[in-house]
């Protein structure tokens, strides 16, 4: 039996593609016919089409090499900055982080799409993000939240993405050479020469991403987590603190967290004056995270400078970014930065090692750093500044995500710091 | 006792004169069997192992050491946040043992020797590195482990404890490491500690304690832990009367149930129901087939999305998820026939966080100390409901799947936090440079399935 059908398939190699027409189904080569999309081209013998797609979509990055792929979601022309992430799970998470404004994410996890996407792990409002680079698109999901595919997902919001590609030659290529970046193209008619100047004529160092993402009026936060999703809800006493938090790309679970730790937040956008939010007597003011260089928002450092000492102070990602720059000290640009959550953090206040969600590009020196500021976080892989205090100013702040979302929930506790720091204040006023 | 007092020339007459008894001490009345000659160094030491030594000044020393290395982790956590101590947990290889018994697999069952086989040698050579002398036992000769090259001493015995003990009795190892072996061993650790053989003998247990491998093995003792926690456990109950039985189900008020009457060879009367009647039959049969006429009714969670995650903790507390995976058989299928993929495809972030959230809090309340474990959870496909089926105290056979997927050595790994090392002081066994407290994130997926050979249901 398998010799003959070893047979037919040499003597006609063509039957399976062939037995796409609706006349010749027989349910013996209806297998071959799964992935097919470009159905009704084969036709002369040795003439015919790959049943599927081979590439319709480029990734040329700024160093000269080209990446064909297959494309999902939206088509069309796309200039962004490459990064790598290394999570395994929570790319819908990754998809609404704000921070990722301008990037193009390449996730290394080679299977994406298995979850489909859902409506409870939004992380804003909208996907920010330039394009999504992936090896495999799951071609089915397996989940009870799952309310649609990614591929669906993506073109609705006319975000690109591409799957099929060599992923970890990518990533070993940024590693190597830091981030680079990239033009992410469906449109045939560009030249491949084209598409490199346009890469090699775009920069992200300098850009203000932030005012791309934030909310342009204030507004209170009152979405709760759902109680399947709420972890660690002991240890809260009932007091309410008032939380004025600076949207530079907020991502929904910082607010979530602070919420289930019982406090009132009131979320302003990233130009918001200083005089304003002091006006409203907050008990903590909270510096979001939020897409790009620290650098290129002047204003919000100076934002940052004016509440500084008058309120309680909370930054993460790029609101521990501007609180260094406020506190005089440097930021500079990561060769391919953090992105992932699996970063070993060692907590120098107690030496527990915590594992951490991280996703920046910039970084704190801290040498630069005014006396009195006291490095709390380390980053055990390579030893740079994820935290810092100042106590004597009621400052604190992170570099990484303890909110998670996606990621471990390690140092969930620092929002349980950032209350006692509100408390203390307050009861020293 | 003889034997070993000359090391030197004896390994040798021994090797000779006992060549055809190589593997089998049946002749003899002590268990060493097969060891290789030792360096001249090596002797000296074990005899003077074998010479008149209080104990119990021995023990007190443990017990002293114990209680700084606990105060060590408990000050460190009390220190005043205000002021930025950049010192870590006191903690870093434990000098005042030298010797160490590791605890083999056992005999081979279908799918078993390998695995603990590979756990065992990675914990030899992760131990010989730090210099401490390695005792071994297992009863399976044709291992990788056992080969005379490895250990120190190699005793190649049926393991039932009081060969052990007797072991013990003549190598006078300081510490037992039982998580190596899978359950043969740990049950060997228990029966020994129960026994009063480890107390007599002055060997700590290192790896897990006592406690935590009743805490974990034990059924009822499990499912309270779990409720402290506030995680869920399959609902179930025993039933003594085919009433007491109908009263259980109605407790758990859900079809399909398991019934597994107790004591029965292989599960014989036990059966899942999936409605009244089936229920009504097998409960019957089961309380007349089982000696005590005892069945444990349980809801059946057939069909559910199986998940397991491999969990490490240290001495000062950190904990790492090494790897999670999912059987792709879903629940009803042994773990170990099952086809299982890591990492864990199907879930989304917060599901992931929930299961590792669950695993780092059972670990901690299961009580183990340093080391690996293995958690189980079962996931309902249709609302994502999870329960957790059990934990595994000790280097599991996920677990040299989970070393073999992450490239993290996991034996390796528990055999040196064992040894009073954190996750943080030892290097992460790939990159070299950075420390072993991380997650490992793979770019690669990776497929496990059983082969079974034909012929050996044919022959």
């Amino acid at each position: 039996m398998g010799t003959k059908a070893m047979e037919l398939a040499v003597s006609n190699p063509l039957c399976c593609f062939a037995s796409r027409t609706p006349t010749d189904r027989s349910p013996k080569v209806r297998a071959f016919t799964v992935r097919c999309s470009s159905p009704g081209a084969a036709t002369a013998l040795g003439l015919a089409e790959r049943p599927w797609k081979t590439w319709d979509a480029r990734l040329v990055l700024e160093d000269g090499s080209i990446w064909r792929a297959k494309s999902f979601g939206a088509t069309g022309t796309q200039v962004g900055e490459v990064v790598f992430n290394t999570s395994l799970t929570g790319y819908q998470e990754i998809l609404t982080d704000p921070s990722y404004a301008g990037q193009f994410v390449l996730m290394t996890n080679p299977h994406i799409g298995n979850t489909g996407v859902n409506f409870d792990d939004e992380e804003s409002r909208q996907c920010f993000l330039a394009g999504l680079v992936i090896r495999s698109l799951s071609i089915s999901t397996s989940n009870w939240r799952c309310a649609e595919t990614l591929g669906d997902y993506l073109a609705e919001r006319n975000i690109m993405g591409i799957y099929d590609v060599d992923t970890r030659a990518i990533t070993r290529r940024l590693r190597q050479d830091g981030s680079l970046i990239g033009v992410l193209s469906t449109e045939e008619s560009k030249a491949d020469e084209e598409l490199l100047d346009l890469s090699r004529s775009w920069n992200i160092v300098g850009v203000d991403l932030i005012s791309g993402v934030s909310c342009k009026t204030p507004f209170e936060w009152i979405d709760k987590t759902k109680s399947d999703w709420d972890f660690n809800s002991n240890q809260r006493d009932g007091q309410a603190f008032h939380v004025v938090a600076y949207d530079f790309g907020i991502k929904h679970n910082i607010l979530r967290r602070l919420a289930s730790y019982g406090c009132k937040i009131t979320v302003v956008p990233s130009t918001w004056p200083a005089s304003e939010t002091l006006k409203m007597k907050p008990d903590g003011v909270l510096f979001s995270n939020g897409p790009g260089d620290p650098s290129a928002v002047p204003y919000a450092v100076e934002t940052v400078k004016q509440i500084l000492g008058k309120a309680p102070v909370f930054g993460i990602c790029m609101g521990h970014q501007l609180l260094g720059q406020a506190l005089g000290g440097k930021t500079f640009k990561m060769k391919f930065g953090h992105h992932g959550g699996n970063h070993p953090v060692r907590n120098l206040r107690n030496g527990h090692v915590e594992i951490s969600a991280q996703n920046h590009n910039y970084a704190v020196d801290p040498a630069s750093l005014p006396k009195g500021v006291e490095v709390t976080h380390v980053n055990l892989n390579d030893g740079s500044c994820a935290g810092l205090a100042y106590p004597a100013r009621n400052i604190m702040s992170l570099q990484y995500h303890p909110e998670a979302s996606p990621g471990p929930h390690d140092s969930d506790n620092v929002f349980g710091e950032f209350i006692e720091l509100m408390k203390r204040a307050k009861q020293n006023a | 006792m003889g034997y070993c007092i000359n090391c030197e020339t004896l390994s040798s007459k021994s090797l000779l004169s006992q060549s055809s008894t190589v593997f089998s001490s049946s002749k003899q009345s002590k268990a060493c069997v097969l060891f290789r000659p030792n360096k001249p160094g090596c002797c000296k030491r074990n005899s003077a192992a074998f010479s008149l030594r209080s104990w119990q000044v021995q023990l007190a020393r443990y017990a002293e050491k114990s209680r700084n290395r606990i105060n060590s982790v408990v000050r460190s956590e009390q220190q005043d946040f205000s002021t930025a101590d950049y010192s870590r947990p006191a903690l870093g290889k434990r000098t005042d043992l030298k010797k160490i018994l590791i605890i083999g697999a056992g005999p081979i069952v279908i799918g078993q020797a390998c695995e603990f086989d590979y756990s065992g040698t990675q914990a030899w050579k992760a131990l010989k590195e730090e210099g401490y002398d390695v005792v071994l036992i297992k009863s399976n000769p044709a291992t990788i482990m056992t080969d005379p090259d490895f250990s120190d001493r190699t005793y190649i015995e049926p393991m039932t404890p009081e060969l052990v003990e007797q072991i013990i009795e003549q190598e006078r190892p300081d510490a037992q490491l039982p998580t190596m072996g899978g359950q043969t061993a740990l049950n060997l650790a228990v029966a020994l500690a129960d026994s009063g053989a480890l107390e007599r003998y002055g060997v700590e247990l290192i790896g897990a304690k006592l406690e935590a491998i009743k805490k974990a093995e034990d059924r009822e003792l499990f499912k309270q832990a779990m409720k402290n926690i506030g995680i869920k456990t399959p609902p179930s109950g025993i039933g003594n009367t085919l009433d007491e039985c109908v009263e259980i189900a109605k407790e758990i008020d859900e079809f399909p149930l398991i019934i597994r009457p107790a004591y029965t060879l292989g599960g014989t009367g036990g059966g899942i129901a999936y409605n009244k009647e089936e229920f009504e039959a097998i409960c019957k049969n089961g309380l007349s087939k089982s000696v005590t006429s005892q069945v444990l009714v349980e809801k059946s969670l057939l069909g559910w999305k199986e998940y397991e995650l491999e969990v490490m903790r240290d001495l000062a507390d950190n904990v790492v998820i090494i790897c999670s995976i999912e059987n792709i058989d879903a629940m009803g299928i042994h773990t170990g026939d099952s086809i299982t993929v890591a990492p864990a495809q199907t879930l989304t972030d917060k599901e992931y966080q929930r299961l590792r959230d669950y695993s780092i809090a059972i670990i901690r309340e299961i009580g183990v100390e340093c080391g690996g474990s293995n958690v189980q959870f079962a996931v309902n496909p249709v609302d994502g409901e999870v329960m957790v089926i059990e934990m595994n105290p000790r280097v599991s056979r996920s677990s040299a799947l989970a070393s073999k997927a992450t490239g993290f050595p996991i034996a390796k790994m528990a055999a040196k936090l064992s040894v009073g090392y954190s996750l943080d002081q030892i290097p992460n066994d790939i990159t070299k440079k950075t420390p072993a407290s991380f997650e490992p994130s793979i770019d690669y997926v990776v497929t496990k399935a059983s082969v079974s050979s034909i012929s050996s249901y044919i022959c």
